[in-house]
């Protein structure tokens, strides 16, 4: 056991203490950062305001239609002809033309500028008629502000119930389920790459056999698999709190500056629209993070992690074979395909679970060990009767178990294997007879 | 006393049988040349001393050790074939290594100050593996092998790659370790080495063992009563039959001869004294060890064909 544990301290020490472990670990959260800022920047600061002039011959709907981030409106009293002309003199972008019209046959409303409207401004500019129109109709038929108001308050949306207890939102746990599943697929390729690498190197470094004379192959395999692992889970650990911190800072950003806002910019009636996006900003933020804690969170972490360390090993132990077999990079693809190929399926099986997360498919599929670490995360999300968790677990557990004995088997005849180009019926044998 | 004990061990991989059935005594505090040629089975009965493969048959036993150990733990083994983790410090490789072989951190930190010091590596403490020569790696792979006080020390080729001056250094230390008490099992294709260095040798071919003995007692069975000798003058012509040695070479008054059954040294000498001729220098001609062993690798060929 002091063995194991010594080359599990130096494979684990020998990546975390490496500049590329240390880079990796820092720039994936700033990364996340960098990618919500800009988003926020783009919603929240987006300068680039169309200022439009409108002419309203009716005298209706100028008045009506709201400012926005983007967009800022000033009624004119300007001849259409006059404002045609000297729009861009004014500092205009372009001319909104609301011609007198019959309501019930709105047309020849008209934008005269150099350049287009683009999509968002023209639905805009059309929404915002529209719902003047309709108010204009129906109080034509009787029907005053206030009443229109309240009818355009009445929302409909649809909320489960799952009968396990686990009420969900279906948008939400189909997103948090496939990324977790994707994440899964990641993180098994890549730790478990590295465990081949890592076999691999120390094959044709030749130090194995230095290293076989002192422990045994087995603890020299599970010594890498656990440190390797151990690095996957520091790694998850950091990103964990670091993006914990990100997201205190940031909602103490949003909140702080959500705050002096009115102060600095209320004055000013151009960036007035701010505000509102902002709220509405924050909103969407709020009612995210409403629907996350409607999910499992606590059960979609411990699962996570479950299904991470014995996929993982499981997986892993299939690559040292891999790596131990082989005698450089060029032979390892024609065998790491069928190591690959169960985790590409479970894939291929996560996204027509997507589809119906109650089928068949899904429930065998999160039994079957080779599947399960990537199918079984997506379905937590949606609530998983607790004996399907539990079965699926066990059966994970006995199976990354075996599969360590058989790669155990195999690791141990391929590592001392020199020059011989091995396939796959020929590690099929050493499963069956070790030789060593 | 007998350090190591090889009683007819098999080892079989596929059809091949690699070891067949070895019997082998390596006395203690000895230095011991195995040799063979390549493919005669070396690595794997090497291998199956540290332990790191399993017989099929026969035991193999380490005396002088506490029951119920781990043979591997007083077996220092340098491969053939060896490397070293080229991105770890040359003091963290040394302390991880030495610490596999169950010495605790401060006794494995006590001897590596002794070795480094003595191998003249404390600069390169620091320094990563890779960034060392070739020489300067197998120094320090060659602390890593004896770090832990093993009895038995077995090196492969342990002079490949090594100057001059890092192989006197290595050498002299193989005498050190065997004056401390240590046994060294050396296994070489160098034949000028082993004659140098081995007091016993055994020599494989096929997974068997086809000869064993000492250095100087294997010179001699298979010596073949030829002798050097350089004279002065000039030898008659017509040499009459009744001589006890026969010419096999002459040239620039050096001859080379083989002496006639029943004949000693002393029955040419005497010829030479009798005849007036000065003798200069005169001495056995003792087969080279590698000639016993390609001799016996060829025939060993022969007999089978």
């Amino acid at each position: 056991m002091r063995k194991i544990g010594l080359i599990i301290q130096r494979e684990y020490l020998s990546r975390v203490k490496k500049k590329s472990f240390i880079l990796t670990t820092l720039l994936v959260p700033i990364g996340f950062l960098l990618l919500l800022a800009v988003q926020f920047i783009l919603v929240a600061f987006n300068s680039d305001t169309l200022r439009i002039v409108v002419k309203d011959d009716t005298g209706n709907f100028a008045h009506r239609i709201k400012d926005t981030e983007s967009l800022y409106f000033k009624k004119s009293n300007e001849t259409l002809d006059q404002l045609k002309s000297n729009y861009q003199a004014q500092g205009y972008d372009g001319v909104l033309y609301i011609p007198q019209f019959n309501l019930d046959n709105p047309n020849g409303i008209t934008y005269y500028s150099d350049k287009l409207l683009g999509l968002s401004a023209k639905s805009y500019i059309q929404s915002e008629l529209k719902d003047e129109l309709r108010k204009l109709k129906l109080a034509e038929m009787g029907v005053n502000d206030e009443v229109y108001s309240r009818v355009q308050k009445v929302q409909v949306s649809i909320s489960e119930e799952a009968s396990s207890g686990s009420s969900g939102n279906t948008g939400l746990a189909t997103a948090v389920g496939f990324v977790m599943g994707f994440l899964m697929y990641m993180i098994i390729f890549i730790y478990g790459a590295m465990v081949m690498r890592g076999v691999m190197e120390e094959k044709t470094n030749r130090i194995v056999e230095v290293l076989l004379s002192s422990v045994r192959p087995f603890q020299l395999m599970i010594g890498k698999i656990v440190g390797i692992g151990a690095v996957g889970l520091t790694q998850f650990f950091i990103w964990i709190v670091l993006m914990f911190l990100i997201n205190l800072g940031l909602g103490l950003f949003v909140g702080g500056t959500g705050g002096t806002m009115p102060g600095t910019f209320g004055s000013n009636g151009m960036v007035g629209g701010n505000e509102q996006q902002m709220e509405q900003a924050m909103q969407i933020a709020q009612s995210i993070q409403g629907q996350l804690e409607s999910l499992p969170l606590g059960m979609l972490i411990v699962g996570f992690i479950f299904y991470f360390l014995f996929g993982y090993v499981m997986y892993a132990a299939m690559f040292a074979a891999v790596g131990s077999a082989v005698n450089d990079e060029s032979e390892t693809q024609s065998l790491t395909f069928p190591v690959s190929l169960p985790i590409i399926i479970s894939i291929f099986i996560l996204s027509a679970v997507i589809e119906s997360p109650n089928s068949g498919l899904a429930f065998w599929s999160s039994l079957i060990p080779l599947f399960s670490p990537i199918i079984m995360p997506f379905r937590i999300a949606f609530g998983v009767p607790l004996w399907e968790l539990l079965v699926s677990m066990v059966l994970l557990v006995a199976g990354s178990m075996a599969m360590v004995w058989l790669s155990a088997k195999i690791y141990r005849t391929g590592i001392l294997m020199y020059g011989k180009k091995v396939s796959l019926s020929e590690i099929a044998r050493w499963m069956v007879k070790s030789s060593a | 006393m007998d350090l190591l004990v090889i009683e007819n061990v098999v080892k079989v991989f596929g059809n091949t049988n690699a070891v067949d059935h070895i019997s082998l005594r390596v006395p203690e505090q000895t230095i011991f040349g195995l040799l063979g040629p390549n493919g005669a089975g070396k690595t794997t009965l090497i291998r199956m001393i540290t332990d790191i493969l399993y017989q099929d048959s026969g035991t193999i036993r380490l005396n002088n050790i506490p029951d119920n150990s781990e043979r591997s733990l007083f077996i220092g083994y340098m491969p053939e074939e060896r490397g070293l983790y080229k991105k770890m410090k040359v003091g963290e490789h040394l302390l991880y290594l030495a610490q596999l072989k169950n010495l605790s951190a401060k006794q494995a930190k006590e001897k590596l100050q002794y070795w480094s010091e003595k191998f003249a590596i404390t600069d390169w403490w620091n320094k990563q593996v890779g960034e060392l020569s070739k020489g300067m790696q197998q120094k320090v792979q060659f602390i890593a092998t004896v770090i832990h006080e093993p009895k038995l020390i077995i090196l492969d080729e342990p002079f490949s790659g090594l100057d001059p001056i890092n192989t006197n250094l290595i050498k002299d230390e193989i005498y050190n370790l065997k004056q401390n008490g240590a046994t060294i099992l050396f296994s070489t294709h160098r034949m000028e080495q082993v004659e140098e260095i081995c007091e016993r040798i055994v020599l494989v071919n096929k997974g068997k063992v086809i000869l064993e003995g000492g250095v100087m007692e294997l010179k001699n069975r298979f010596k073949e009563n030829k002798f050097q000798l350089v004279y002065e003058g000039t030898i008659p012509q017509d040499l009459p039959d009744t001589l006890p040695f026969e010419v096999l070479d002459n040239s620039e008054q050096q001859l080379t001869l083989h002496i006639k059954d029943g004949f000693t040294a002393n029955h040419i000498l005497q010829f030479f004294i009798d005849n007036g001729l000065p003798v200069k220098a005169f001495n056995e001609m003792l087969p080279s060890i590698n000639e016993i062993f390609i001799n016996q690798v060829q025939g060993n060929v022969a007999d089978k064909q």
